[in-house]
């Protein structure tokens, strides 16, 4: 019996780097409430030649091991979704917006794109393949072509997927982009996972044990995640 | 044009007819991801505590519904027949108690869980290095006699311990040398070291031996157009079928397995059943529903399912046709 440690791999990648962003977090008021307003970063139906959701936002089992080192800044959570996906899938804007960043100072590595959107929210897309051919202040729309998936590995084999996120324009606010996307999510989880559901803290095992629960993460925050009783542990008490 | 049409209507209606299968809600208030059947399908374990119940442990519930009650008082990793908890420790050594009268002994798993033989007298597990590349990392294959010492029986990369076949050979995946693009599932027989390799791809997802140990299950993604897919293949040797269908799989038995089709396109999630020795599909129908996180399970005796709804977060269960 195997309480929430089904299926094999681990969390892949992040884009928790410490550089420096002093500019404020958006209020609530000034940032668009999730409506279903996007759509999913690639084309077609999903399936073993295409993409699949591999990892979910939030407190899982993979962020808790690495939550000092990797996501350290974010509040030890994974700060967004991981759609694996053979190296060089197109990656596809989620809404209308306009490029901010390419290759910008947001991690993800080894190259990305940042979209700003209306509603004062930005859409990273990290791990791709190669630098993007887009330039910052172009203008794209939703479904537009962004870049290539890549391998946060850098080998194609061993990591392949786009790490996805939903943040504030200011960068220091991330939110769970379920709410936000319009998909099957519940589908899109029956196959693909490379993860181990959510971390528990046996003094409260309910807390952050459904996607639509899971906590939005501020930019250097105090870790969630640093339970008093942690369960599953993780090898090696985690880093 | 009118026959095509007409065909098409058939086809339509013959995968949209099946019907939905009756279930029931047997927790409640959002209860609980990851529960789990008892070992006589009566009833379903779940991780659960404060403020929804006064002290965290695992609690049962009946498989028809009714009263909760706490079943163990501490949370640990528990063997399939609920012979054994292990408990990791804060380091590498983990302690393993027979329930039964509570004799325990200790292996250095490094926090993993083990893998029990059927008899549950004998188990596997993994030591894997925690730093680089994930197809990469070095991982230790040992293997142990219940209150005895381990012993290691294989050296992988990017892989590990997918099951026992019998009480004497593992199925196991991994590269034999870090570099190689592909992996190797593959058989050992760890009285004598010998191996049989079932198959290569890039990586065997998704492995899940038959209760009998006769088959195994898995996908493959992202590889070449002829190697991805879902597959099952004979553990002894011979020949892979790759089944025309893909989604989440779980064994009913030793001859059936059980697939909801990944079909993202809002409709209730659909059961389907292969039969192994007619090499055919049939439907068993649908839930009315969802299942959210992928979390759904058949009970030891292949009699019912349970499943986490989508509808409201609850445990579901229903009797499979
Ligand atoms: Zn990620």
């Amino acid at each position: 019996m195997r309480f929430r440690t089904l299926g094999a791999g681990a969390a892949l990648g992040a884009s928790a780097f410490a550089f420096a962003h002093y500019a404020p977090a958006l209020p609530d008021s000034a940032i668009a409430r999730p409506a279903q307003q996007f759509g999913l970063p690639f084309a077609g139906p999903p399936g073993p030649d295409t993409w699949m959701l591999g990892q979910g936002y939030g407190n899982t089992t993979g962020a808790y091991r690495q939550r000092r080192r990797t996501y350290g800044n974010l509040q030890g959570v994974h700060a967004g979704l991981d759609f694996s996906a053979p190296c060089g899938t197109p990656v596809r804007s989620i809404g209308d917006g306009t490029v901010a960043e390419v290759d910008g100072p947001h991690g993800s590595p080894p190259h990305n794109v940042v979209i700003n959107h209306a509603g004062n929210l930005s859409s990273l897309y990290g791990h791709l393949r190669v630098r993007s051919s887009l330039r910052v202040g172009q203008a794209v729309k939703r479904g537009d072509v962004i870049g290539q998936s890549g391998d946060s590995q850098e080998t194609c084999i061993s990591a392949p997927h786009l790490h996805l996120e939903l943040r504030d324009r200011s960068h220091q606010r991330f939110f769970n982009p379920l709410p936000y996307i319009r998909a099957d999510w519940d589908s899109l989880s029956l196959a693909g996972s490379f993860g181990r559901g959510y971390q528990y803290d046996l003094n409260a095992p309910r807390r952050w044990q459904t996607p639509e629960s899971q906590p939005e993460v501020r930019r250097g925050g105090a870790l969630l995640n640093e339970f008093a009783r942690p369960w599953p542990p993780a090898p090696g008490g985690g880093r | 044009m009118r026959r095509l049409l007409s065909l098409l209507a058939a086809a339509t209606i013959s995968v949209s007819a099946a019907a939905t299968l009756p279930s029931q809600q047997v927790l409640s208030g959002t209860c609980c991801p990851g529960a789990v059947w008892t070992p006589d399908s009566k009833a379903l374990l779940f991780l659960d505590g404060p403020p929804a119940r006064p002290a965290t442990g695992i609690y049962q519930v009946p498989a028809t519904g009714g009263s909760v009650t706490r079943r163990f008082s501490s949370v640990a990793f528990f063997s399939p027949k609920l012979a054994w908890a292990v408990r990791p420790g804060n380091g590498d050594a983990t302690t393993l108690e027979r329930l039964s009268d509570g004799r325990r002994f200790t292996l250095p798993t490094r926090g993993a869980d083990v893998t029990w033989t059927r008899a549950e007298t004998r188990l596997a597990y993994t030591r894997s290095d925690t730093t680089g590349n994930f197809d990469r990392r070095l991982s230790r294959v040992y293997v142990a006699d219940v209150f005895g010492a381990p012993r290691q029986v294989a050296t992988l990369y990017g892989g590990g311990v997918s099951g026992w076949i019998n009480d004497t050979t593992l199925l196991l995946s991994g590269k034999a040398q870090p570099g190689v693009r592909d992996r190797e599932l593959f058989t050992l027989d760890i009285r004598n070291g010998a191996r049989r390799t079932l198959g290569q791809a890039l990586s065997f997802r998704g492995v899940s031996l038959s209760p009998d140990g006769a088959w195994v299950v898995y996908y493959v993604a992202f590889d070449s157009k002829a190697r991805n897919g879902l597959w099952i293949r004979p553990t002894a040797g011979g020949a892979a079928r790759k089944l025309d269908a893909f989604g989440a799989y779980r064994w009913r038995d030793a001859g059936r397995l059980l697939l909801i089709p990944l079909q993202p396109d809002g409709s209730p999630h659909v059961l389907r059943e292969y039969r192994m020795r007619e090499n055919a599909w049939r439907t068993l129908g649908d839930l009315g529903d969802q299942v959210r996180q992928g979390d759904w399970s058949v009970s030891p005796d292949g009699q019912r399912m349970a499943y986490l709804s989508a509808r409201n977060g609850n445990v579901r269960v229903l009797n499979l046709p």
